[in-house]
């Protein structure tokens, strides 16, 4: 009964002027963070028999994409038009027209602003799924729109093709990147875990993650991925920082021979000289890290000597980076 | 924790192992019938590939758990079975082959070239031939039987996080070999121990009567991978039953020969190993054995009581064959190269300074 009486309006509306459906906001907000690839990529059996491409983002809640969106007069008997800046994040504009068109009746449409982390696309960090969750976010925080992210997952799979699992914030789930769906939920934050982040292809022009058709894995590298989900659900319910880090190697070594990450050997032998604990890559991206346990003793010179290896091998700038369970404010 | 859901069927309640621990580190890989693993994801695999239809007639030469597996899948998809065996079957295990539906054909005169095993081969060629649309598991060469243990080795990971040491009993290769090379993807260096029996072909040995039954084998498996290996065992019927009913005092745990053999191996080499987590296969559960393995007097007429060795022996040229309890560092060669005693070959992964165990 709420929600009705909420949107009809008070006073009959005016042939020029019809009043809103129900009160929109003159400015809406939304964000999202980023990540630095996936722990886990592959295909998983769902059930059904056939095997599901799924992943295990790996979630930096430092890298944050803010989007705001301000409606045109509303309403409008005309689908609803989105313009965007900077002009070529067209997924996040088409992800804003797509949300308007399914959830607000005569939308007019909007401006949509995104300021993105800094981060080229292409190179795996998420760049695009996070403008567009972003800007679905913010679209729906000017309408007053509680979606749900399952909702929020369907349509930003919708606008790009394929999705990450961005909009989930830092929950670890099993996603699939295609289907929008969240196969398990593993019900435990991600612990705590410092990165030597670099670019393995910097000249590279970035990957069009859409282009890429999900691998035909073998029904032995399905097994085995399988078996990698056992150890992350033990990983995350001990905290095991070593055990993650086995899983995003093993699972790198795996998709080497379908997603290849360039020198994935150097940053292994550069990962086993400096007390580094595995590699992690992003499958369809150019980015990779080190992953190491900020409960080691004597860890920060380990991952100075890691970053200083990295930029001798030509792997360099390395970043460090930190992976934390602090909720982001937003 | 898990809020826990009823079941959809038998298989699904049955296939999979339970993660127990004995002491510190080490676990117990407990299952009531570990054959129903391969038997079940050989048969699904087959029917999802369109090999195996509603009325496909699956025929398997079998005289063990194999059968059984096979039979309680059959029984819940209602496709007819043929199960060729000879007359060593044990009884009660026809019983219940034919309970579940299974026609149990017996092969009475072994082959003058290749005895039992060949006639029970001949048979199901004629079957075959006589039924239109048949399926053969063919649990020695099918890849989908250690494909099947990506399952085991989920359940492994998933309860004890990182394994240092696997061991188990070796029959067709399936589940050491399936089991530890899914393992291995996240734990490349982990120590995988075969268990074998004397008169076992398997690892080199000259083929001959074994009373010790449930591993060992008269013929080379294909699904034997020699290299998965890093050491092998061979372990008497004496022995394995005492460590069985070791296994049941010490532990509770019921289970067959097979799994005490596992566990007299895994529990030598878990005390020189403090710090290693180790797995231990335990293959069926105890009730088969209640007249012999659980009972002293049958034990003391067959003088297999109190004679169970606390060391094993190291030997050299497993060809010569063994006895009591002997052991070979395999260091994952194949076949050919344990007999032509070449050395190991170092592979990456092992030089990557990762701890090692005695």
């Amino acid at each position: 009964m709420a929600v009705s009486t909420q949107r009809r309006s008070p006073t009959p509306p005016s042939e020029a002027h019809p009043e809103p459906l129900w009160p929109i906001r003159s400015l809406g907000r939304g964000s999202a963070i980023g990540h630095h690839g996936e722990l886990l990529q592959g295909a998983f059996d769902d059930g059904s028999g056939q095997p599901h491409p799924a992943l295990v983002t790996l979630p930096l809640p430092t890298l944050v994409t803010t989007a705001e969106f301000r409606p045109f007069p509303h309403p409008s008997t005309e689908p609803p038009t989105v313009t965007v800046s900077p002009q070529w994040k067209t997924k996040a504009r088409a992800a804003a027209e797509l949300l308007l068109r399914e959830h607000v009746p005569q939308s007019a449409g909007g401006e949509l602003v995104i300021h993105d982390a800094g981060t080229p696309p292409g190179v795996g960090l998420g760049t695009s799924t996070c403008d567009v969750t972003a800007a679905l976010r913010a679209t729906a925080d000017c309408y007053r729109l509680d979606l749900p992210v399952e909702r929020l997952a369907t349509l930003a799979v919708r606008a790009e093709g394929a999705s990450d699992s961005v909009m989930l914030e830092n929950r670890a789930v099993l996603f699939g990147q295609r289907s929008g769906r969240v196969l398990e939920d593993f019900d435990r934050a991600l612990p705590e875990m410092i990165l030597v982040g670099c670019d393995t292809d910097p000249t590279h022009t970035g990957v069009d993650t859409l282009s890429l058709r999900p691998p035909d894995y073998t029904a032995e590298e399905i097994g085995r991925f399988r078996v990698l989900l056992g150890v992350l659900r033990h990983a995350l319910d001990t905290g095991s920082v070593p055990l993650l880090a086995r899983v995003a190697e093993a699972s790198a070594l795996i998709n080497q021979r379908r997603l290849p990450t360039r020198g994935l050997d150097v940053l292994r032998e550069v990962a086993a000289r400096t007390g580094g604990l595995g590699v992690q890559v992003s499958h369809s991206g150019t980015v990779a890290s080190i992953i190491f346990d900020p409960a080691t003793p004597g860890v920060a010179e380990h991952v100075e000597r890691c970053a200083r290896l990295l930029d001798e091998r030509g792997f360099g700038p390395a970043r460090v980076l930190r992976v934390t369970t602090e909720e982001v404010a937003r | 924790m898990n809020r826990r859901a009823a079941l959809a069927d038998a298989v699904e309640a049955y296939r999979l192992p339970r993660l127990v621990r004995l002491t510190g580190n080490t676990y117990a890989a407990v299952f009531s019938l570990m054959k129903l693993l391969p038997a079940d994801h050989i048969l699904r695999a087959a029917t999802l590939r369109g090999d195996v239809r509603p009325d496909t007639t699956i025929v398997e030469t079998t005289s063990g758990t194999f059968g059984l597996g096979l039979a309680m899948r059959t029984a819940l998809t209602g496709n007819p079975l043929v199960l060729v065996s000879d007359p060593v079957i044990d009884d009660r295990l026809r019983e219940r082959l034919e309970l579940l539906g299974a026609r149990v054909d017996i092969v009475r005169d072994p082959s003058p070239v290749g005895g039992y095993q060949a006639a029970r081969l001949d048979r199901v060629a004629q079957v075959r031939a006589e039924i239109a649309d048949t399926f053969c598991p063919n649990q020695y060469s099918n890849p989908d039987n250690p494909l099947a243990y990506a399952l085991a080795a989920e359940a492994v990971a998933e309860a004890v996080g990182q394994v240092d040491c696997l061991v188990g009993p070796v029959g067709s290769g399936g589940s050491m070999c399936g089991t530890a090379n899914n393992l291995r993807t996240a734990f490349p260096e982990m120590r995988a121990i075969g268990v074998d029996t004397h008169l076992s072909v398997l690892f080199g040995q000259p083929d001959g009567h074994r009373r010790l039954r449930g591993l060992g084998n008269s013929l080379m498996p294909a699904n034997l991978d020699h290299r998965t290996f890093d050491e092998v065992h061979w372990v008497g019927a004496a022995e394995a039953y005492q460590a069985t009913r070791e296994l049941f005092r010490r532990h509770a745990l019921f289970t067959g020969p097979t799994s005490g053999a596992a566990y007299l191996v895994g529990r030598w080499f878990a005390e020189r190993n403090p710090d290693a987590t180790t797995v231990i296969m335990c293959p069926d559960d105890g009730y088969r054995y209640q007249d012999t393995v659980y009972h002293a007097g049958w034990l003391a007429e067959n003088h297999l009581l109190d004679r169970g060795e606390r060391e094993p022996t190291p030997v050299a040229d497993p060809t010569r064959g063994t006895s009591g309890w002997a052991f070979l560092p395999w260091q994952r060669r194949s076949l050919d190269e344990v007999l032509r005693n070449e050395p190991a070959p170092v592979s990456a992964e092992l030089r990557g300074g990762r701890r090692t165990w005695r």
